[in-house]
């Protein structure tokens, strides 16, 4: 969602007065005095935010019936954070709690008009369409400005491979109808499933027993849909709340992981929901989350689970935990156990936990996957523990691919600094064509500068994966022969308590010497000639620039390229730099019909997304991996 | 300025058609400003959002 100015946030549209909305009297809904044209005095009085303030006046006059229940639905009041916090708070330590919680978890709370007018408070407000109302709520910019982290991401493509239920272009209101959004949460609402309105797979998705797919006949009822249908997700660690030197409130998560654990269901009295397993996802509550509002709130900690049933918003009717029965019976490392759990959440989690006497049975007889791994170059992705063994060794460079400040909070000892991004690289945003990679000569002196040689044994780092694995198309581009990713970034090495250093490390220019490999980039006009052959064109974009429903700044239009196929970066690189097993991923490709027997082109926006899918595929082996540099970009204004 | 009743005000512009329906909110001096980018510009300089520049993280 790009950020809007301050005058774009309440440019009101011309189309706007010519609907019925727009008839309106401003002051009727918003108050303040109309008939100054003084800023100050114009706005005195003025209501922003008409229907937080008073939904049955600002729009229950007409939609009477709607704001009856709206004004209490799980959006407007946020009912089970209070029953949640007041469940683990001691009453005598309540008023702080409920303190922190008005100050930071309200905070996301919205009405009417941050679903049907404006982008939400908490997504920094600002008309989405000149305070056009919209009776379907816009998922870019209401629905995921809020559910962006966990929701939107995992729904686009921006953490795995993105929802099926996006990919077909449904929005959100597809599953999530007002009956539902509008539906008045009870006052003591356990959790958000307790809602009778609540959507279920099964609305759509009915009678599965009787289906054709003998899974479902077996699985059915047992074990929620999203056990077998969901990808990994993100789960947060210890929220830090304060305020700042401002008085202005902040969270902060400490950490993200992302993972997918399933767990025995804690709560079957929810409506529809007597599964035997369920997936739980890692809430950021801790018992010193609320600590700068006073001590000791969380009394009662250990009374509501930290691991909490959840929906991850990534559908896929393929998974790789669900490829074979023996990839979920038997794994006991996606189930739930107790050392996956932090000192202070034991207790909270003891109905969650699956011990091994409820693990489900490897099963005897099943078929296996013919998922061929004999190409990885395993040389090409490395782990902290082998980075810790061989730092220093001669001819290991190891690069930061961070912005500079990133790498001046603390780096690999002995790594340099080289963010692909600002190096020169690449042609700015202005050029003619931007984004491509400049001429070999200029980027091999770049190297050189930066003190590599093409058969020096590079490894290349960063937080994400992202800036490091273009690094390592650019450095293969340029005639480097050895080099290789660090699994799990900055983040890896940290967790597995190696050392970091504040120490910039530099070495001496040299002559980087390689030799071009101009087969792993094509231009547009190359692409277009080869469509149609034995090639897949792999878009790794977010779903939401596949489908149109958002462009690249610098790109003359929204779309994708004719035959490509969308797999989303998020897909193949999770979201903490971390990769995937090469059987997963080789797996998952090949439900894309990414083999390696054809030439596969990648494309992105600006080269980047399609740099980490390079090479992510050259280090599973496919044999004819090319990037289409000038990108969606590029390819708008030209065809 | 005393605001007009909301669902007359809709029964009436209903009637008259929607070519005339604007006359309301034209008069308004709050859309003489918030329809003209300019004067926005020139008078929102300078502001910014309140969101702390610690916070991390979202929903």
């Amino acid at each position: 969602m790009a950020p809007l100015e301050p005058q774009e946030k309440v440019l009101v549209s011309r189309d706007f007065l010519s609907t019925t909305h727009g008839a309106l009297a401003c002051e009727s809904c918003h108050a303040g005095n109309p008939g100054s044209m003084d800023k100050a005095t114009a706005h005195a009085g003025f209501v922003p935010l008409p229907s937080v303030k008073n939904p049955e006046k600002a729009c229950g006059e007409c939609h009477g019936e709607i704001v009856a229940t709206a004004k209490d639905s799980l959006h407007a009041s946020l009912s089970t954070f209070r029953h949640v916090l007041a469940n683990r708070a001691s009453k005598d330590k309540w008023a702080h709690v409920d303190e922190a919680r008005s100050n930071h978890c309200s905070a996301c709370h919205t009405s009417c008009g941050g679903c049907h007018v404006s982008r939400p408070a908490f997504a920094g407000k600002g008309f989405v369409k000149g305070h056009a109302f919209q009776k379907r709520s816009d998922p870019i910019n209401q629905c995921t400005a809020c559910h962006g982290s966990r929701v939107g991401s995992e729904f686009f493509g921006e953490r795995g491979q993105g929802d099926v239920h996006a990919a077909k272009a449904m929005d959100c209101v597809a599953c999530h109808p007002a009956k539902e959004m509008h539906a008045a949460g009870p006052k003591d609402l356990p959790g958000r499933y307790h809602l009778k309105e609540m959507v279920r797979c099964t609305d759509c998705h009915k009678d599965l027993e009787h289906g054709s797919v003998r899974d479902h006949a077996i699985h059915i009822g047992k074990v929620q849909c999203q056990v077998c249908h969901s990808q990994t997700y993100v789960n947060c660690y210890n929220c830090h709340v304060g305020k700042d030197a401002e008085g202005t409130p902040f969270f902060q998560n400490e950490r993200e992981l992302e993972a997918l654990k399933i767990g025995l269901n804690y709560d079957p009295q929810a409506p529809g929901a007597g599964y035997r397993y369920v997936l739980v996802r890692h809430v950021p509550s801790y018992p010193e989350m609320f600590d700068f509002y006073g001590k000791d709130g969380f009394a009662n900690f250990g009374s509501v689970p930290t691991w909490k049933r959840a929906s991850p918003h990534n559908i896929q009717r393929r998974t790789w935990q669900a490829a074979t029965c023996n990839n979920c019976h038997g794994n006991r490392t996606l189930f739930l156990s107790r050392s996956d759990l932090l000192n202070y959440e034991v207790q909270a989690n003891g109905k969650v936990v699956v011990p091994d006497a409820k693990l489900p049975r490897a099963v005897r007889k099943t078929q296996k996957l013919a998922i061929d791994t004999s190409k990885v170059r395993a040389g090409m992705v490395v782990d902290a523990r082998w980075l810790h063994e061989n730092l220093g060794k001669k001819n290991v460079v190891v690069i930061d691919a961070r912005n500079s400040d990133a790498y001046g909070k603390g780096h690999v000892e002995g790594a340099i600094s080289l963010d692909p991004l600002t190096s020169g690289l690449r042609t700015g945003p202005e050029a003619e064509k931007p984004f491509v990679l400049v001429d070999h000569k200029a980027v091999a002196a770049i190297l050189g500068r930066a003190g590599l040689a093409a058969d020096d044994r590079i490894v290349v780092y960063d937080q994400s994966g992202v800036a490091a694995t273009m690094l390592l198309w650019v450095l293969e581009w340029a005639g480097a022969t050895n080099v290789a990713y660090l699994d799990g970034g900055i983040e890896g090495w940290h967790a597995a308590g190696f050392p970091m250093s504040t120490e910039p490390a530099t070495r001496e220019a040299r002559t980087f010497n390689g030799v071009v490999q101009p087969s792993f980039v094509v231009n547009s006009e190359a692409l277009a000639k080869l469509l149609g052959k034995n090639v897949v064109v792999l878009d790794a974009r977010a779903i939401h620039r596949v489908l149109g429903e958002t462009q690249h700044e610098k790109a003359t239009r929204a779309g994708a390229i004719p035959g490509s196929i969308s797999l989303p970066l998020g897909g193949l690189i999770m979201d903490n730099g971390a990769l995937k097993p090469p059987a997963e991923l080789l797996w998952m490709l090949r439900t894309r019909g990414v083999t390696p027997d054809k030439t596969v082109i990648t494309t992105c926006d600006t080269g980047i997304a399609a740099a980490d899918a390079f090479f992510i595929l050259r280090y599973l082996g496919f044999p004819d991996v090319r990037v289409h540099d000038e990108a969606w970009v590029v390819w708008s204004k030209t065809r | 300025m005393r605001p007009v009743p909301r669902v007359a005000l809709l029964s009436g512009f209903l009637a008259a058609g929607l070519a005339s329906s604007t006359w309301a909110v034209e008069a308004s001096g709050c859309v003489a400003c918030h329809v003209d980018e300019a004067m926005l510009v020139k008078n929102l300089g300078g502001a910014k959002a309140k969101k702390s520049a610690l916070q991390s993280g979202a929903g």
